[in-house]
């Protein structure tokens, strides 16, 4: 085994983005987002796509006016110590919370269907060990993790399809159910692309930065093509009306696709999809790890182990679906906002900074 | 070290200090010119007698000429007497054991502080034969023997390049293995190569070296990995193909195989017949073997699964022929498939140390035989049976037999984990294995390069095979870029 290594290469770096973003959010995001946008769900997530592309264009221009600067050293030039440790932290909370409620939500998810007889502790704790082996290595472990899986999953995200034949085009129709309700939807699909910060922390990590501007639209392009798509296919197939009834939308689908040999296809899209989740929340993990070293001044490896507990104990608090959704609700609407207000801010204060030292 | 003395009994006893005073070694006196003592040292069994006798000893006993009151006797006997090709002068004991070991023979002359040492070496050893553990079907039939030069020799006799390198080592402190790194000048790299080396020179102080086994432990970055980081092979064919991919080779006096190093995961799963065969079956061999890993990684495990707790996997028809298959069975399944793998790795194991007839007789009696009474007996049922005996069929289209043995082991933790927690077990499993993998390293190339990290050059000759013309002669990976961040 090879030592701590966060050197990425910009195709890592395209990955990533879309790893951390994918993962089990997008398995129940039609429901969400049907809720209020109705069959113009995947109009809401497509305008919610904005998201991702600003916050990567806003890690663009770190590089483009700092260089490779540490995410800590540009905060601690931009906002001094305590404004740098301040970020920090509220980074180091957003993101536990998010792997923690992705942790409790793939549990869930496999309680209710391959792992029905395991208690949701021991599933927990398990996914926490797998998370900590796969980030414990460094980001370079967890790029090449997310590379691999996402050119040998890509596939999966074309499953929808094997139930296409069920699906009615009236389902989609009329295309805008109102303006005023896909507006309403699109901050609810902002919860959807979270984790796309992830590019502010990793940015520094990228070894050879060719076209570094195009890497990051690539990224969001890929995320938002995939999530629409599937909120497309789902409201085509199932309707909004039942879409918005179905926690585990996409998992639905999958169970009603009929495949020779195999009865369940559920059972081999989680098992196959696990994958998925997984560097998801090594991704999530990794950024944990590195912020809390940061704030901490210990080792990656060290806070990468230390930070584990904190995260098995919030995953087990956010397990009762209901509460989870509660806990999400409350706190998602101030997380995105003063996220999207810092890129925005630091965006104008990199700007204002790097072309006076340039 | 001491010098050699004048004296030719000093120098005996010295060199009698550290070489066993026992039968095989000859020490032979004479005169030259009739008065000068000479003595003739070497080892018989190691050494050509023919040789010595007509190349050294009827000439030097021939000698009409004072060769005391000459300027340079060594140096005169050398160039007029002695009709060996490989000779030199030494005047201390350095390596001297060594030597005469090598199967060299000593020449001492009284009142010359100075020796000859002539190659006179002939080790016994096998002839070239074809290999029993890696066939053929199209390639070269030679394989590797336990001599280190004739394996040199079949190399070089290949590689007909200005390019072919060949460093000698002497490894472990107490056996002194000859040992040679082998590599392409030019072609290596030389980061990788710096790596080799630097780990070959520390097995000059492991107190003894003896076969390529021990090497490849005690320079592999990851001893405790599951999977090989360097190949073995006999086939001096596939030595000549990875070095000219920018590979290096070490080889050790009485191992008839070469080691390969850096090794690749999915090296492990190539053939080397499949660059004579044609594209789309070689393509198809390839991915045959990719698949029976699988089998044997996940069939046993998911079956448990499926019996275990997720049986409306399957199809209700094909649950109850199972269902029904274990009637009656009396141990769970967990211990049933655990009986039958374990059966299976005995039967496997003691047929390999048995001569092949009886091996085969084993593997009838063990397989058919028991296997079927067992199933009569009520013991285990056929389905298991039929798994079991899938997933051992399955191990053998591995063309590594070490990769095939860690995947063979793999499977029994896979299967404690498919029991502990069941399908979920399966993928942790499986998912901590691709972690582990990309994680690893063989001498600072990534090992499940191409893969992760992704390069598309090199996935021209990875599962699918393009053709020839198309494929880079090294591969992009074994090319390290010293990045700065």
């Amino acid at each position: 085994m090879k030592k701590t290594n966060h050197i990425i290469t910009q195709n890592q770096y395209i990955f990533l983005l879309v790893s951390a973003v994918i993962g089990i959010g997008i398995i129940s995001a039609p429901n969400s987002l049907c809720q209020t946008a109705e069959q113009s769900g995947w109009i809401a997530i497509m305008l919610g796509g904005i998201y991702p592309l600003v916050i990567s264009y806003c890690a663009y221009l770190n590089y483009k006016y700092f260089g490779n600067m540490y995410f800590f050293e540009l905060n601690k030039k931009l906002y001094g110590k305590i404004g740098a440790y301040l970020v920090f932290f509220f980074f180091f909370c957003t993101i536990l919370f998010y792997e923690a409620s992705i942790i409790a939500g793939f549990t869930n998810l496999l309680n209710s269907s391959i792992s029905s007889f395991l208690p949701v502790y021991l599933i927990i704790f398990i996914l926490t060990f797998v998370t900590v082996f796969t980030a414990y290595f460094g980001l370079q472990t967890v790029g090449r993790l997310a590379e691999i899986i996402f050119y040998s999953s890509s596939i999966l995200f074309l499953f929808p399809l094997l139930t296409f034949s069920k699906g009615n085009i009236v389902n989609i129709l009329p295309v805008i159910s109102s303006y005023h309700k896909i507006i309403e939807s699109i901050p609810s699909s902002f919860y959807a692309y979270a984790d796309i910060e992830l590019a502010f922390f990793i940015m520094p990590f990228v070894l050879q930065k060719n076209d570094f501007k195009k890497a990051g639209i690539k990224a969001s392009t890929i995320i938002i093509v995939i999530y629409t798509f599937l909120v497309f296919t789902s409201i085509y197939i199932l309707g909004y009306e039942v879409a918005s009834k179905i926690y585990f939308t996409l998992i639905y689908l999958m169970e009603v696709a009929e495949i020779p040999i195999i009865t369940d296809f559920k059972a081999i899209f989680i098992f196959l999809w696990s994958g998925v989740v997984f560097k998801a929340i090594a991704c999530n993990h990794f950024v944990v790890s590195y912020t809390f070293s940061k704030l901490t001044k210990l080792t990656y490896k060290k806070s990468c182990l230390i930070v584990s507990p904190f995260i098995l104990g919030v995953a087990i608090a956010m397990i009762p679906a209901h509460g989870r959704t509660q806990i999400l609700d409350k706190i998602v609407p101030y997380i995105v906002p003063i996220t999207i207000l810092y890129s925005i801010i630091t965006a104008i204060m990199v700007l204002i900074k790097g072309r006076r030292k340039l | 070290m001491d010098s050699l003395s004048k004296n030719i009994y000093h120098n005996l006893e010295k060199i009698l200090t550290h070489i066993p005073n026992t039968s095989t070694l000859i020490k032979r006196e004479f005169l030259i010119n009739k008065k000068t003592k000479a003595m003739i040292i070497y080892i018989s069994g190691l050494t050509n007698r023919q040789d010595i006798e007509r190349h050294i000893l009827t000439p030097l006993i021939s000698i009409t000429e004072d060769i005391e009151t000459l300027p340079n006797p060594i140096e005169h006997i050398i160039q007029n007497y002695i009709s060996i090709p490989e000779v030199k002068t030494i005047d201390n004991f350095d390596n001297i054991t060594m030597e005469i070991y090598r199967g060299k023979s000593l020449i001492i002359i009284d009142k010359i502080n100075k020796a000859i040492l002539c190659e006179t070496s002939n080790v016994p050893h096998r002839s070239i034969q074809e290999s029993n553990v890696e066939k053929t079907l199209r390639g070269g039939r030679e394989c590797f023997v336990e001599n280190l030069e004739i394996n040199l020799a079949l190399l070089q006799n290949k590689i007909k390049s200005t390019k072919l390198r060949i460093e000698n080592y002497v490894l472990g402190s107490e056996n002194k293995a000859d040992a040679a790194l082998i590599y392409m000048d030019g072609i290596i790299d030389p980061i990788i190569l710096n790596n080799i080396k630097v780990k070959l020179a520390k097995l000059k102080d492991i107190p003894y070296v003896l076969c390529t086994g021990y090497i490849e432990q005690l320079i592999e970055d990851a001893p405790l990995c599951f999977f090989p980081h360097a190949k073995n092979t006999e086939k001096p064919d596939k030595v000549v193909s990875d070095l000219l991919q920018g590979k290096a080779a070490i080889l050790i006096s009485g191992a008839p195989y070469a080691l390969i190093v850096p090794a690749l995961f999915i090296e492990f799963f190539q053939g080397f017949e499949d660059y004579s065969q044609r594209i789309l079956t070689s393509t198809f061999v390839r991915l045959t073997r990719i698949l029976s890993a699988l089998v044997v990684l996940v069939a046993t495990p998911m079956y448990l699964t499926v019996l275990n707790y997720n049986s409306e996997l399957i199809p209700v028809k094909l649950m109850k022929i199972i269902y029904d298959s274990r009637l009656g069975i009396p141990f769970p399944p967990f211990i049933e498939i655990l009986i039958m793998e374990l059966s299976v790795e005995l039967l496997r194991e003691g047929g390999l140390r048995l001569p092949t007839p009886i091996g085969q007789t084993l593997g009838i009696v063990g397989g058919i035989v028991i296997g079927d009474a067992a199933v009569r007996a009520g013991l285990v049922s056929p389905t298991t049976l039929v798994v079991v005996a899938t997933t051992v069929i399955a191990s053998f289209l591995i063309p590594n037999y070490e990769m095939a043995l860690s995947i063979r082991f793999i499977r029994f933790p896979m299967l404690i984990l498919a029991q502990l927690f069941g399908f979920l077990g399966v993928i942790v499993g499986f998912y901590l294995l691709i972690v582990i993998l990309i994680n690893s390293e063989s001498f600072g190339v990534p090992y499940f390069a191409p893969f992760a990290p992704l390069k598309i050059p090199d996935m021209k000759d990875a599962i699918i095979r393009f053709p020839l013309k198309d494929l880079q002669r090294k591969p992009d990976i074994l090319t390290i870029k010293k990045g700065k961040k």
